[in-house]
């Protein structure tokens, strides 16, 4: 294991550095870049993936795609006394476990679909 | 004594929690954030040097006095369900519930400040290193140039996004992918792309620890296999025993991070190394539950109803 922990790290003789990235928009900018300039080169600064004004699309967005997930009505409902959900027979809707398993709210995928920390 | 537990009303892995709850004749209260100012009342008082404050909802009243544990679950955002919603009256309602809750002597699972800075994918990783796990090399870079040399050095590359998939309408998914050596990254200038190095594994591990209690599951992958939520196997979630070394690194893990609750996710490598990929405070664990049978709603229930703090998660006030 030990075996990676140094990989895990990047470049640590920039980690100070770095930061004074945010600088870029101000008057300094070229002064500043040039004092870090091993830094600057390891960072590959290159304007001109932005250059023109013109949209690119975030990385990231290119690996998305439509989950295919329907927003399907349950068929359970909130007792307000119980303060859980249950069927139209009245029982809890925990006690079903085929219904839990058919429900997107208990699955990995539909958490991380609803909600950014699953 | 009465738990709070913040939840949206549909969520049905929240309501496992409530039944051992039921079960276990403990008092609680649930609520949804969206439903406060509404549904919900509020009032808290600060005069004479005093504090004491009152939650109803749905008929079930809870006194800050009586407060014995929070969990945040799934909460709404507050004021989301107002009749004129705005994001000046979210900001007004979560003063109200958080600076009253913030103001009672309890435990929380998890502290919304613990939450918040847990979520960070990057911090994540340098915590999980110096917990003792074995992390995979990462980057997350807004330079094309850093993506392109990382891809180059590493060979088998996934990316993956940071906070989740993107919000709207129909859904989007976001599985973690393979990228190519040809793949043209110029798109990294415009927004951050996480890349770490692909860890050819023989499983898929979810650890939740809740306290001191930690339960593992395992999931078989097929060969080449990525996202292992992705693309039917027919493989499914087992028990699988926690490792002596991982035991003491979530322990580590959760008494730095301040989290009384936590999903950990691994791949395990050949060698039976289990790799660091996240750890997500607020975890599913319904269907780890459901196909395991592993206790974990009953051991959430067990922590939220305990009197006292647990021995190695610090009390929150
Ligand atoms: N470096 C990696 N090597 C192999 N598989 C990975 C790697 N990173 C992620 N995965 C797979 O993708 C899934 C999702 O990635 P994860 O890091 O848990 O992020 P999230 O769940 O937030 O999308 C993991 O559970 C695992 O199956
Ligand atoms: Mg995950």
């Amino acid at each position: 294991m030990d075996r990676n922990q140094a990989d895990t790290q990047v470049n640590p003789k920039c980690a100070s550095q770095k930061r004074r990235d945010v600088m870029t928009f101000t008057p300094m900018w070229q002064k500043v870049m040039n004092s870090l300039r091993p830094c600057h080169v390891w960072l590959g600064i290159d304007h001109r993936a932005t250059a023109g004004g013109s949209f690119v699309r975030p990385f990231t967005l290119n690996y998305a795609q439509p989950s295919g997930q329907s927003a399907a009505v349950p068929p359970y409902h909130f007792d307000v006394s119980l303060q859980l959900n249950v069927l139209p027979d009245g029982r809890p809707a925990v006690s079903d476990r085929a219904l839990l398993m058919a429900t997107g709210t208990t699955t990995s995928t539909a958490g991380s679909q609803t909600h950014f920390d699953d | 004594m009465t738990v709070l537990i913040l939840t949206a009303e549909q969520d049905v892995t929240a309501d496992m929690v409530v039944a051992k709850l039921h079960e276990r004749g403990v008092p609680m209260v649930r609520l949804d954030p969206a439903d406060l100012p509404g549904k919900a009342v509020l009032s808290a008082d600060y005069a004479h040097g005093d504090f004491d404050g009152y939650l109803s909802v749905n008929g079930h009243v809870l006194s800050m006095g009586g407060l014995r544990s929070v969990w945040v679950r799934r909460p709404g955002e507050p004021a989301a369900h107002a009749a004129e919603p705005s994001a000046w009256l979210t900001a007004e309602t979560r003063q109200a519930l958080f600076g009253m809750l913030y103001s009672a002597s309890t435990r929380w699972m998890n502290h919304p400040r613990r939450a918040e800075q847990a979520r960070h994918k990057p911090w994540q990783l340098r915590v999980a290193h110096s917990s003792g796990f074995a992390v995979p090399p990462t980057v997350i870079t807004t330079a094309p140039r850093v993506a392109q040399q990382f891809v180059q050095e590493y060979g088998d590359v996934v990316v993956k996004s940071a906070s989740g998939p993107p919000p709207g309408e129909p859904p989007a998914a976001l599985p973690t992918t393979l990228v190519g050596p040809d793949t043209d990254f110029s798109g990294v200038a415009a927004g951050p792309a996480l890349l770490q190095r692909y860890i050819p594994k023989r499983a898929d591990i979810r650890l939740t620890g809740i306290g001191t209690r930690l339960f593992a599951a395992r999931k078989a992958a097929e060969p080449g296999q990525v996202d292992g939520r992705f693309g039917e196997t027919g493989n499914g979630w087992e028990p699988t025993p926690v490792p002596h070394r991982i035991a003491r690194a979530v322990h580590d893990y959760l008494a730095f991070t301040g989290l009384a609750y936590a999903a950990f996710d691994f791949a395990e490598d050949a060698e039976g190394i289990w790799w660091f990929l996240e750890c997500n405070q607020g975890g599913q664990f319904g269907f780890v539950e459901l196909e395991t049978g592993q206790p974990i709603a009953d051991e959430v229930a067990v922590w939220l109803a305990q009197r006292r703090p647990g021995l190695r998660i610090p009390e929150e006030h």
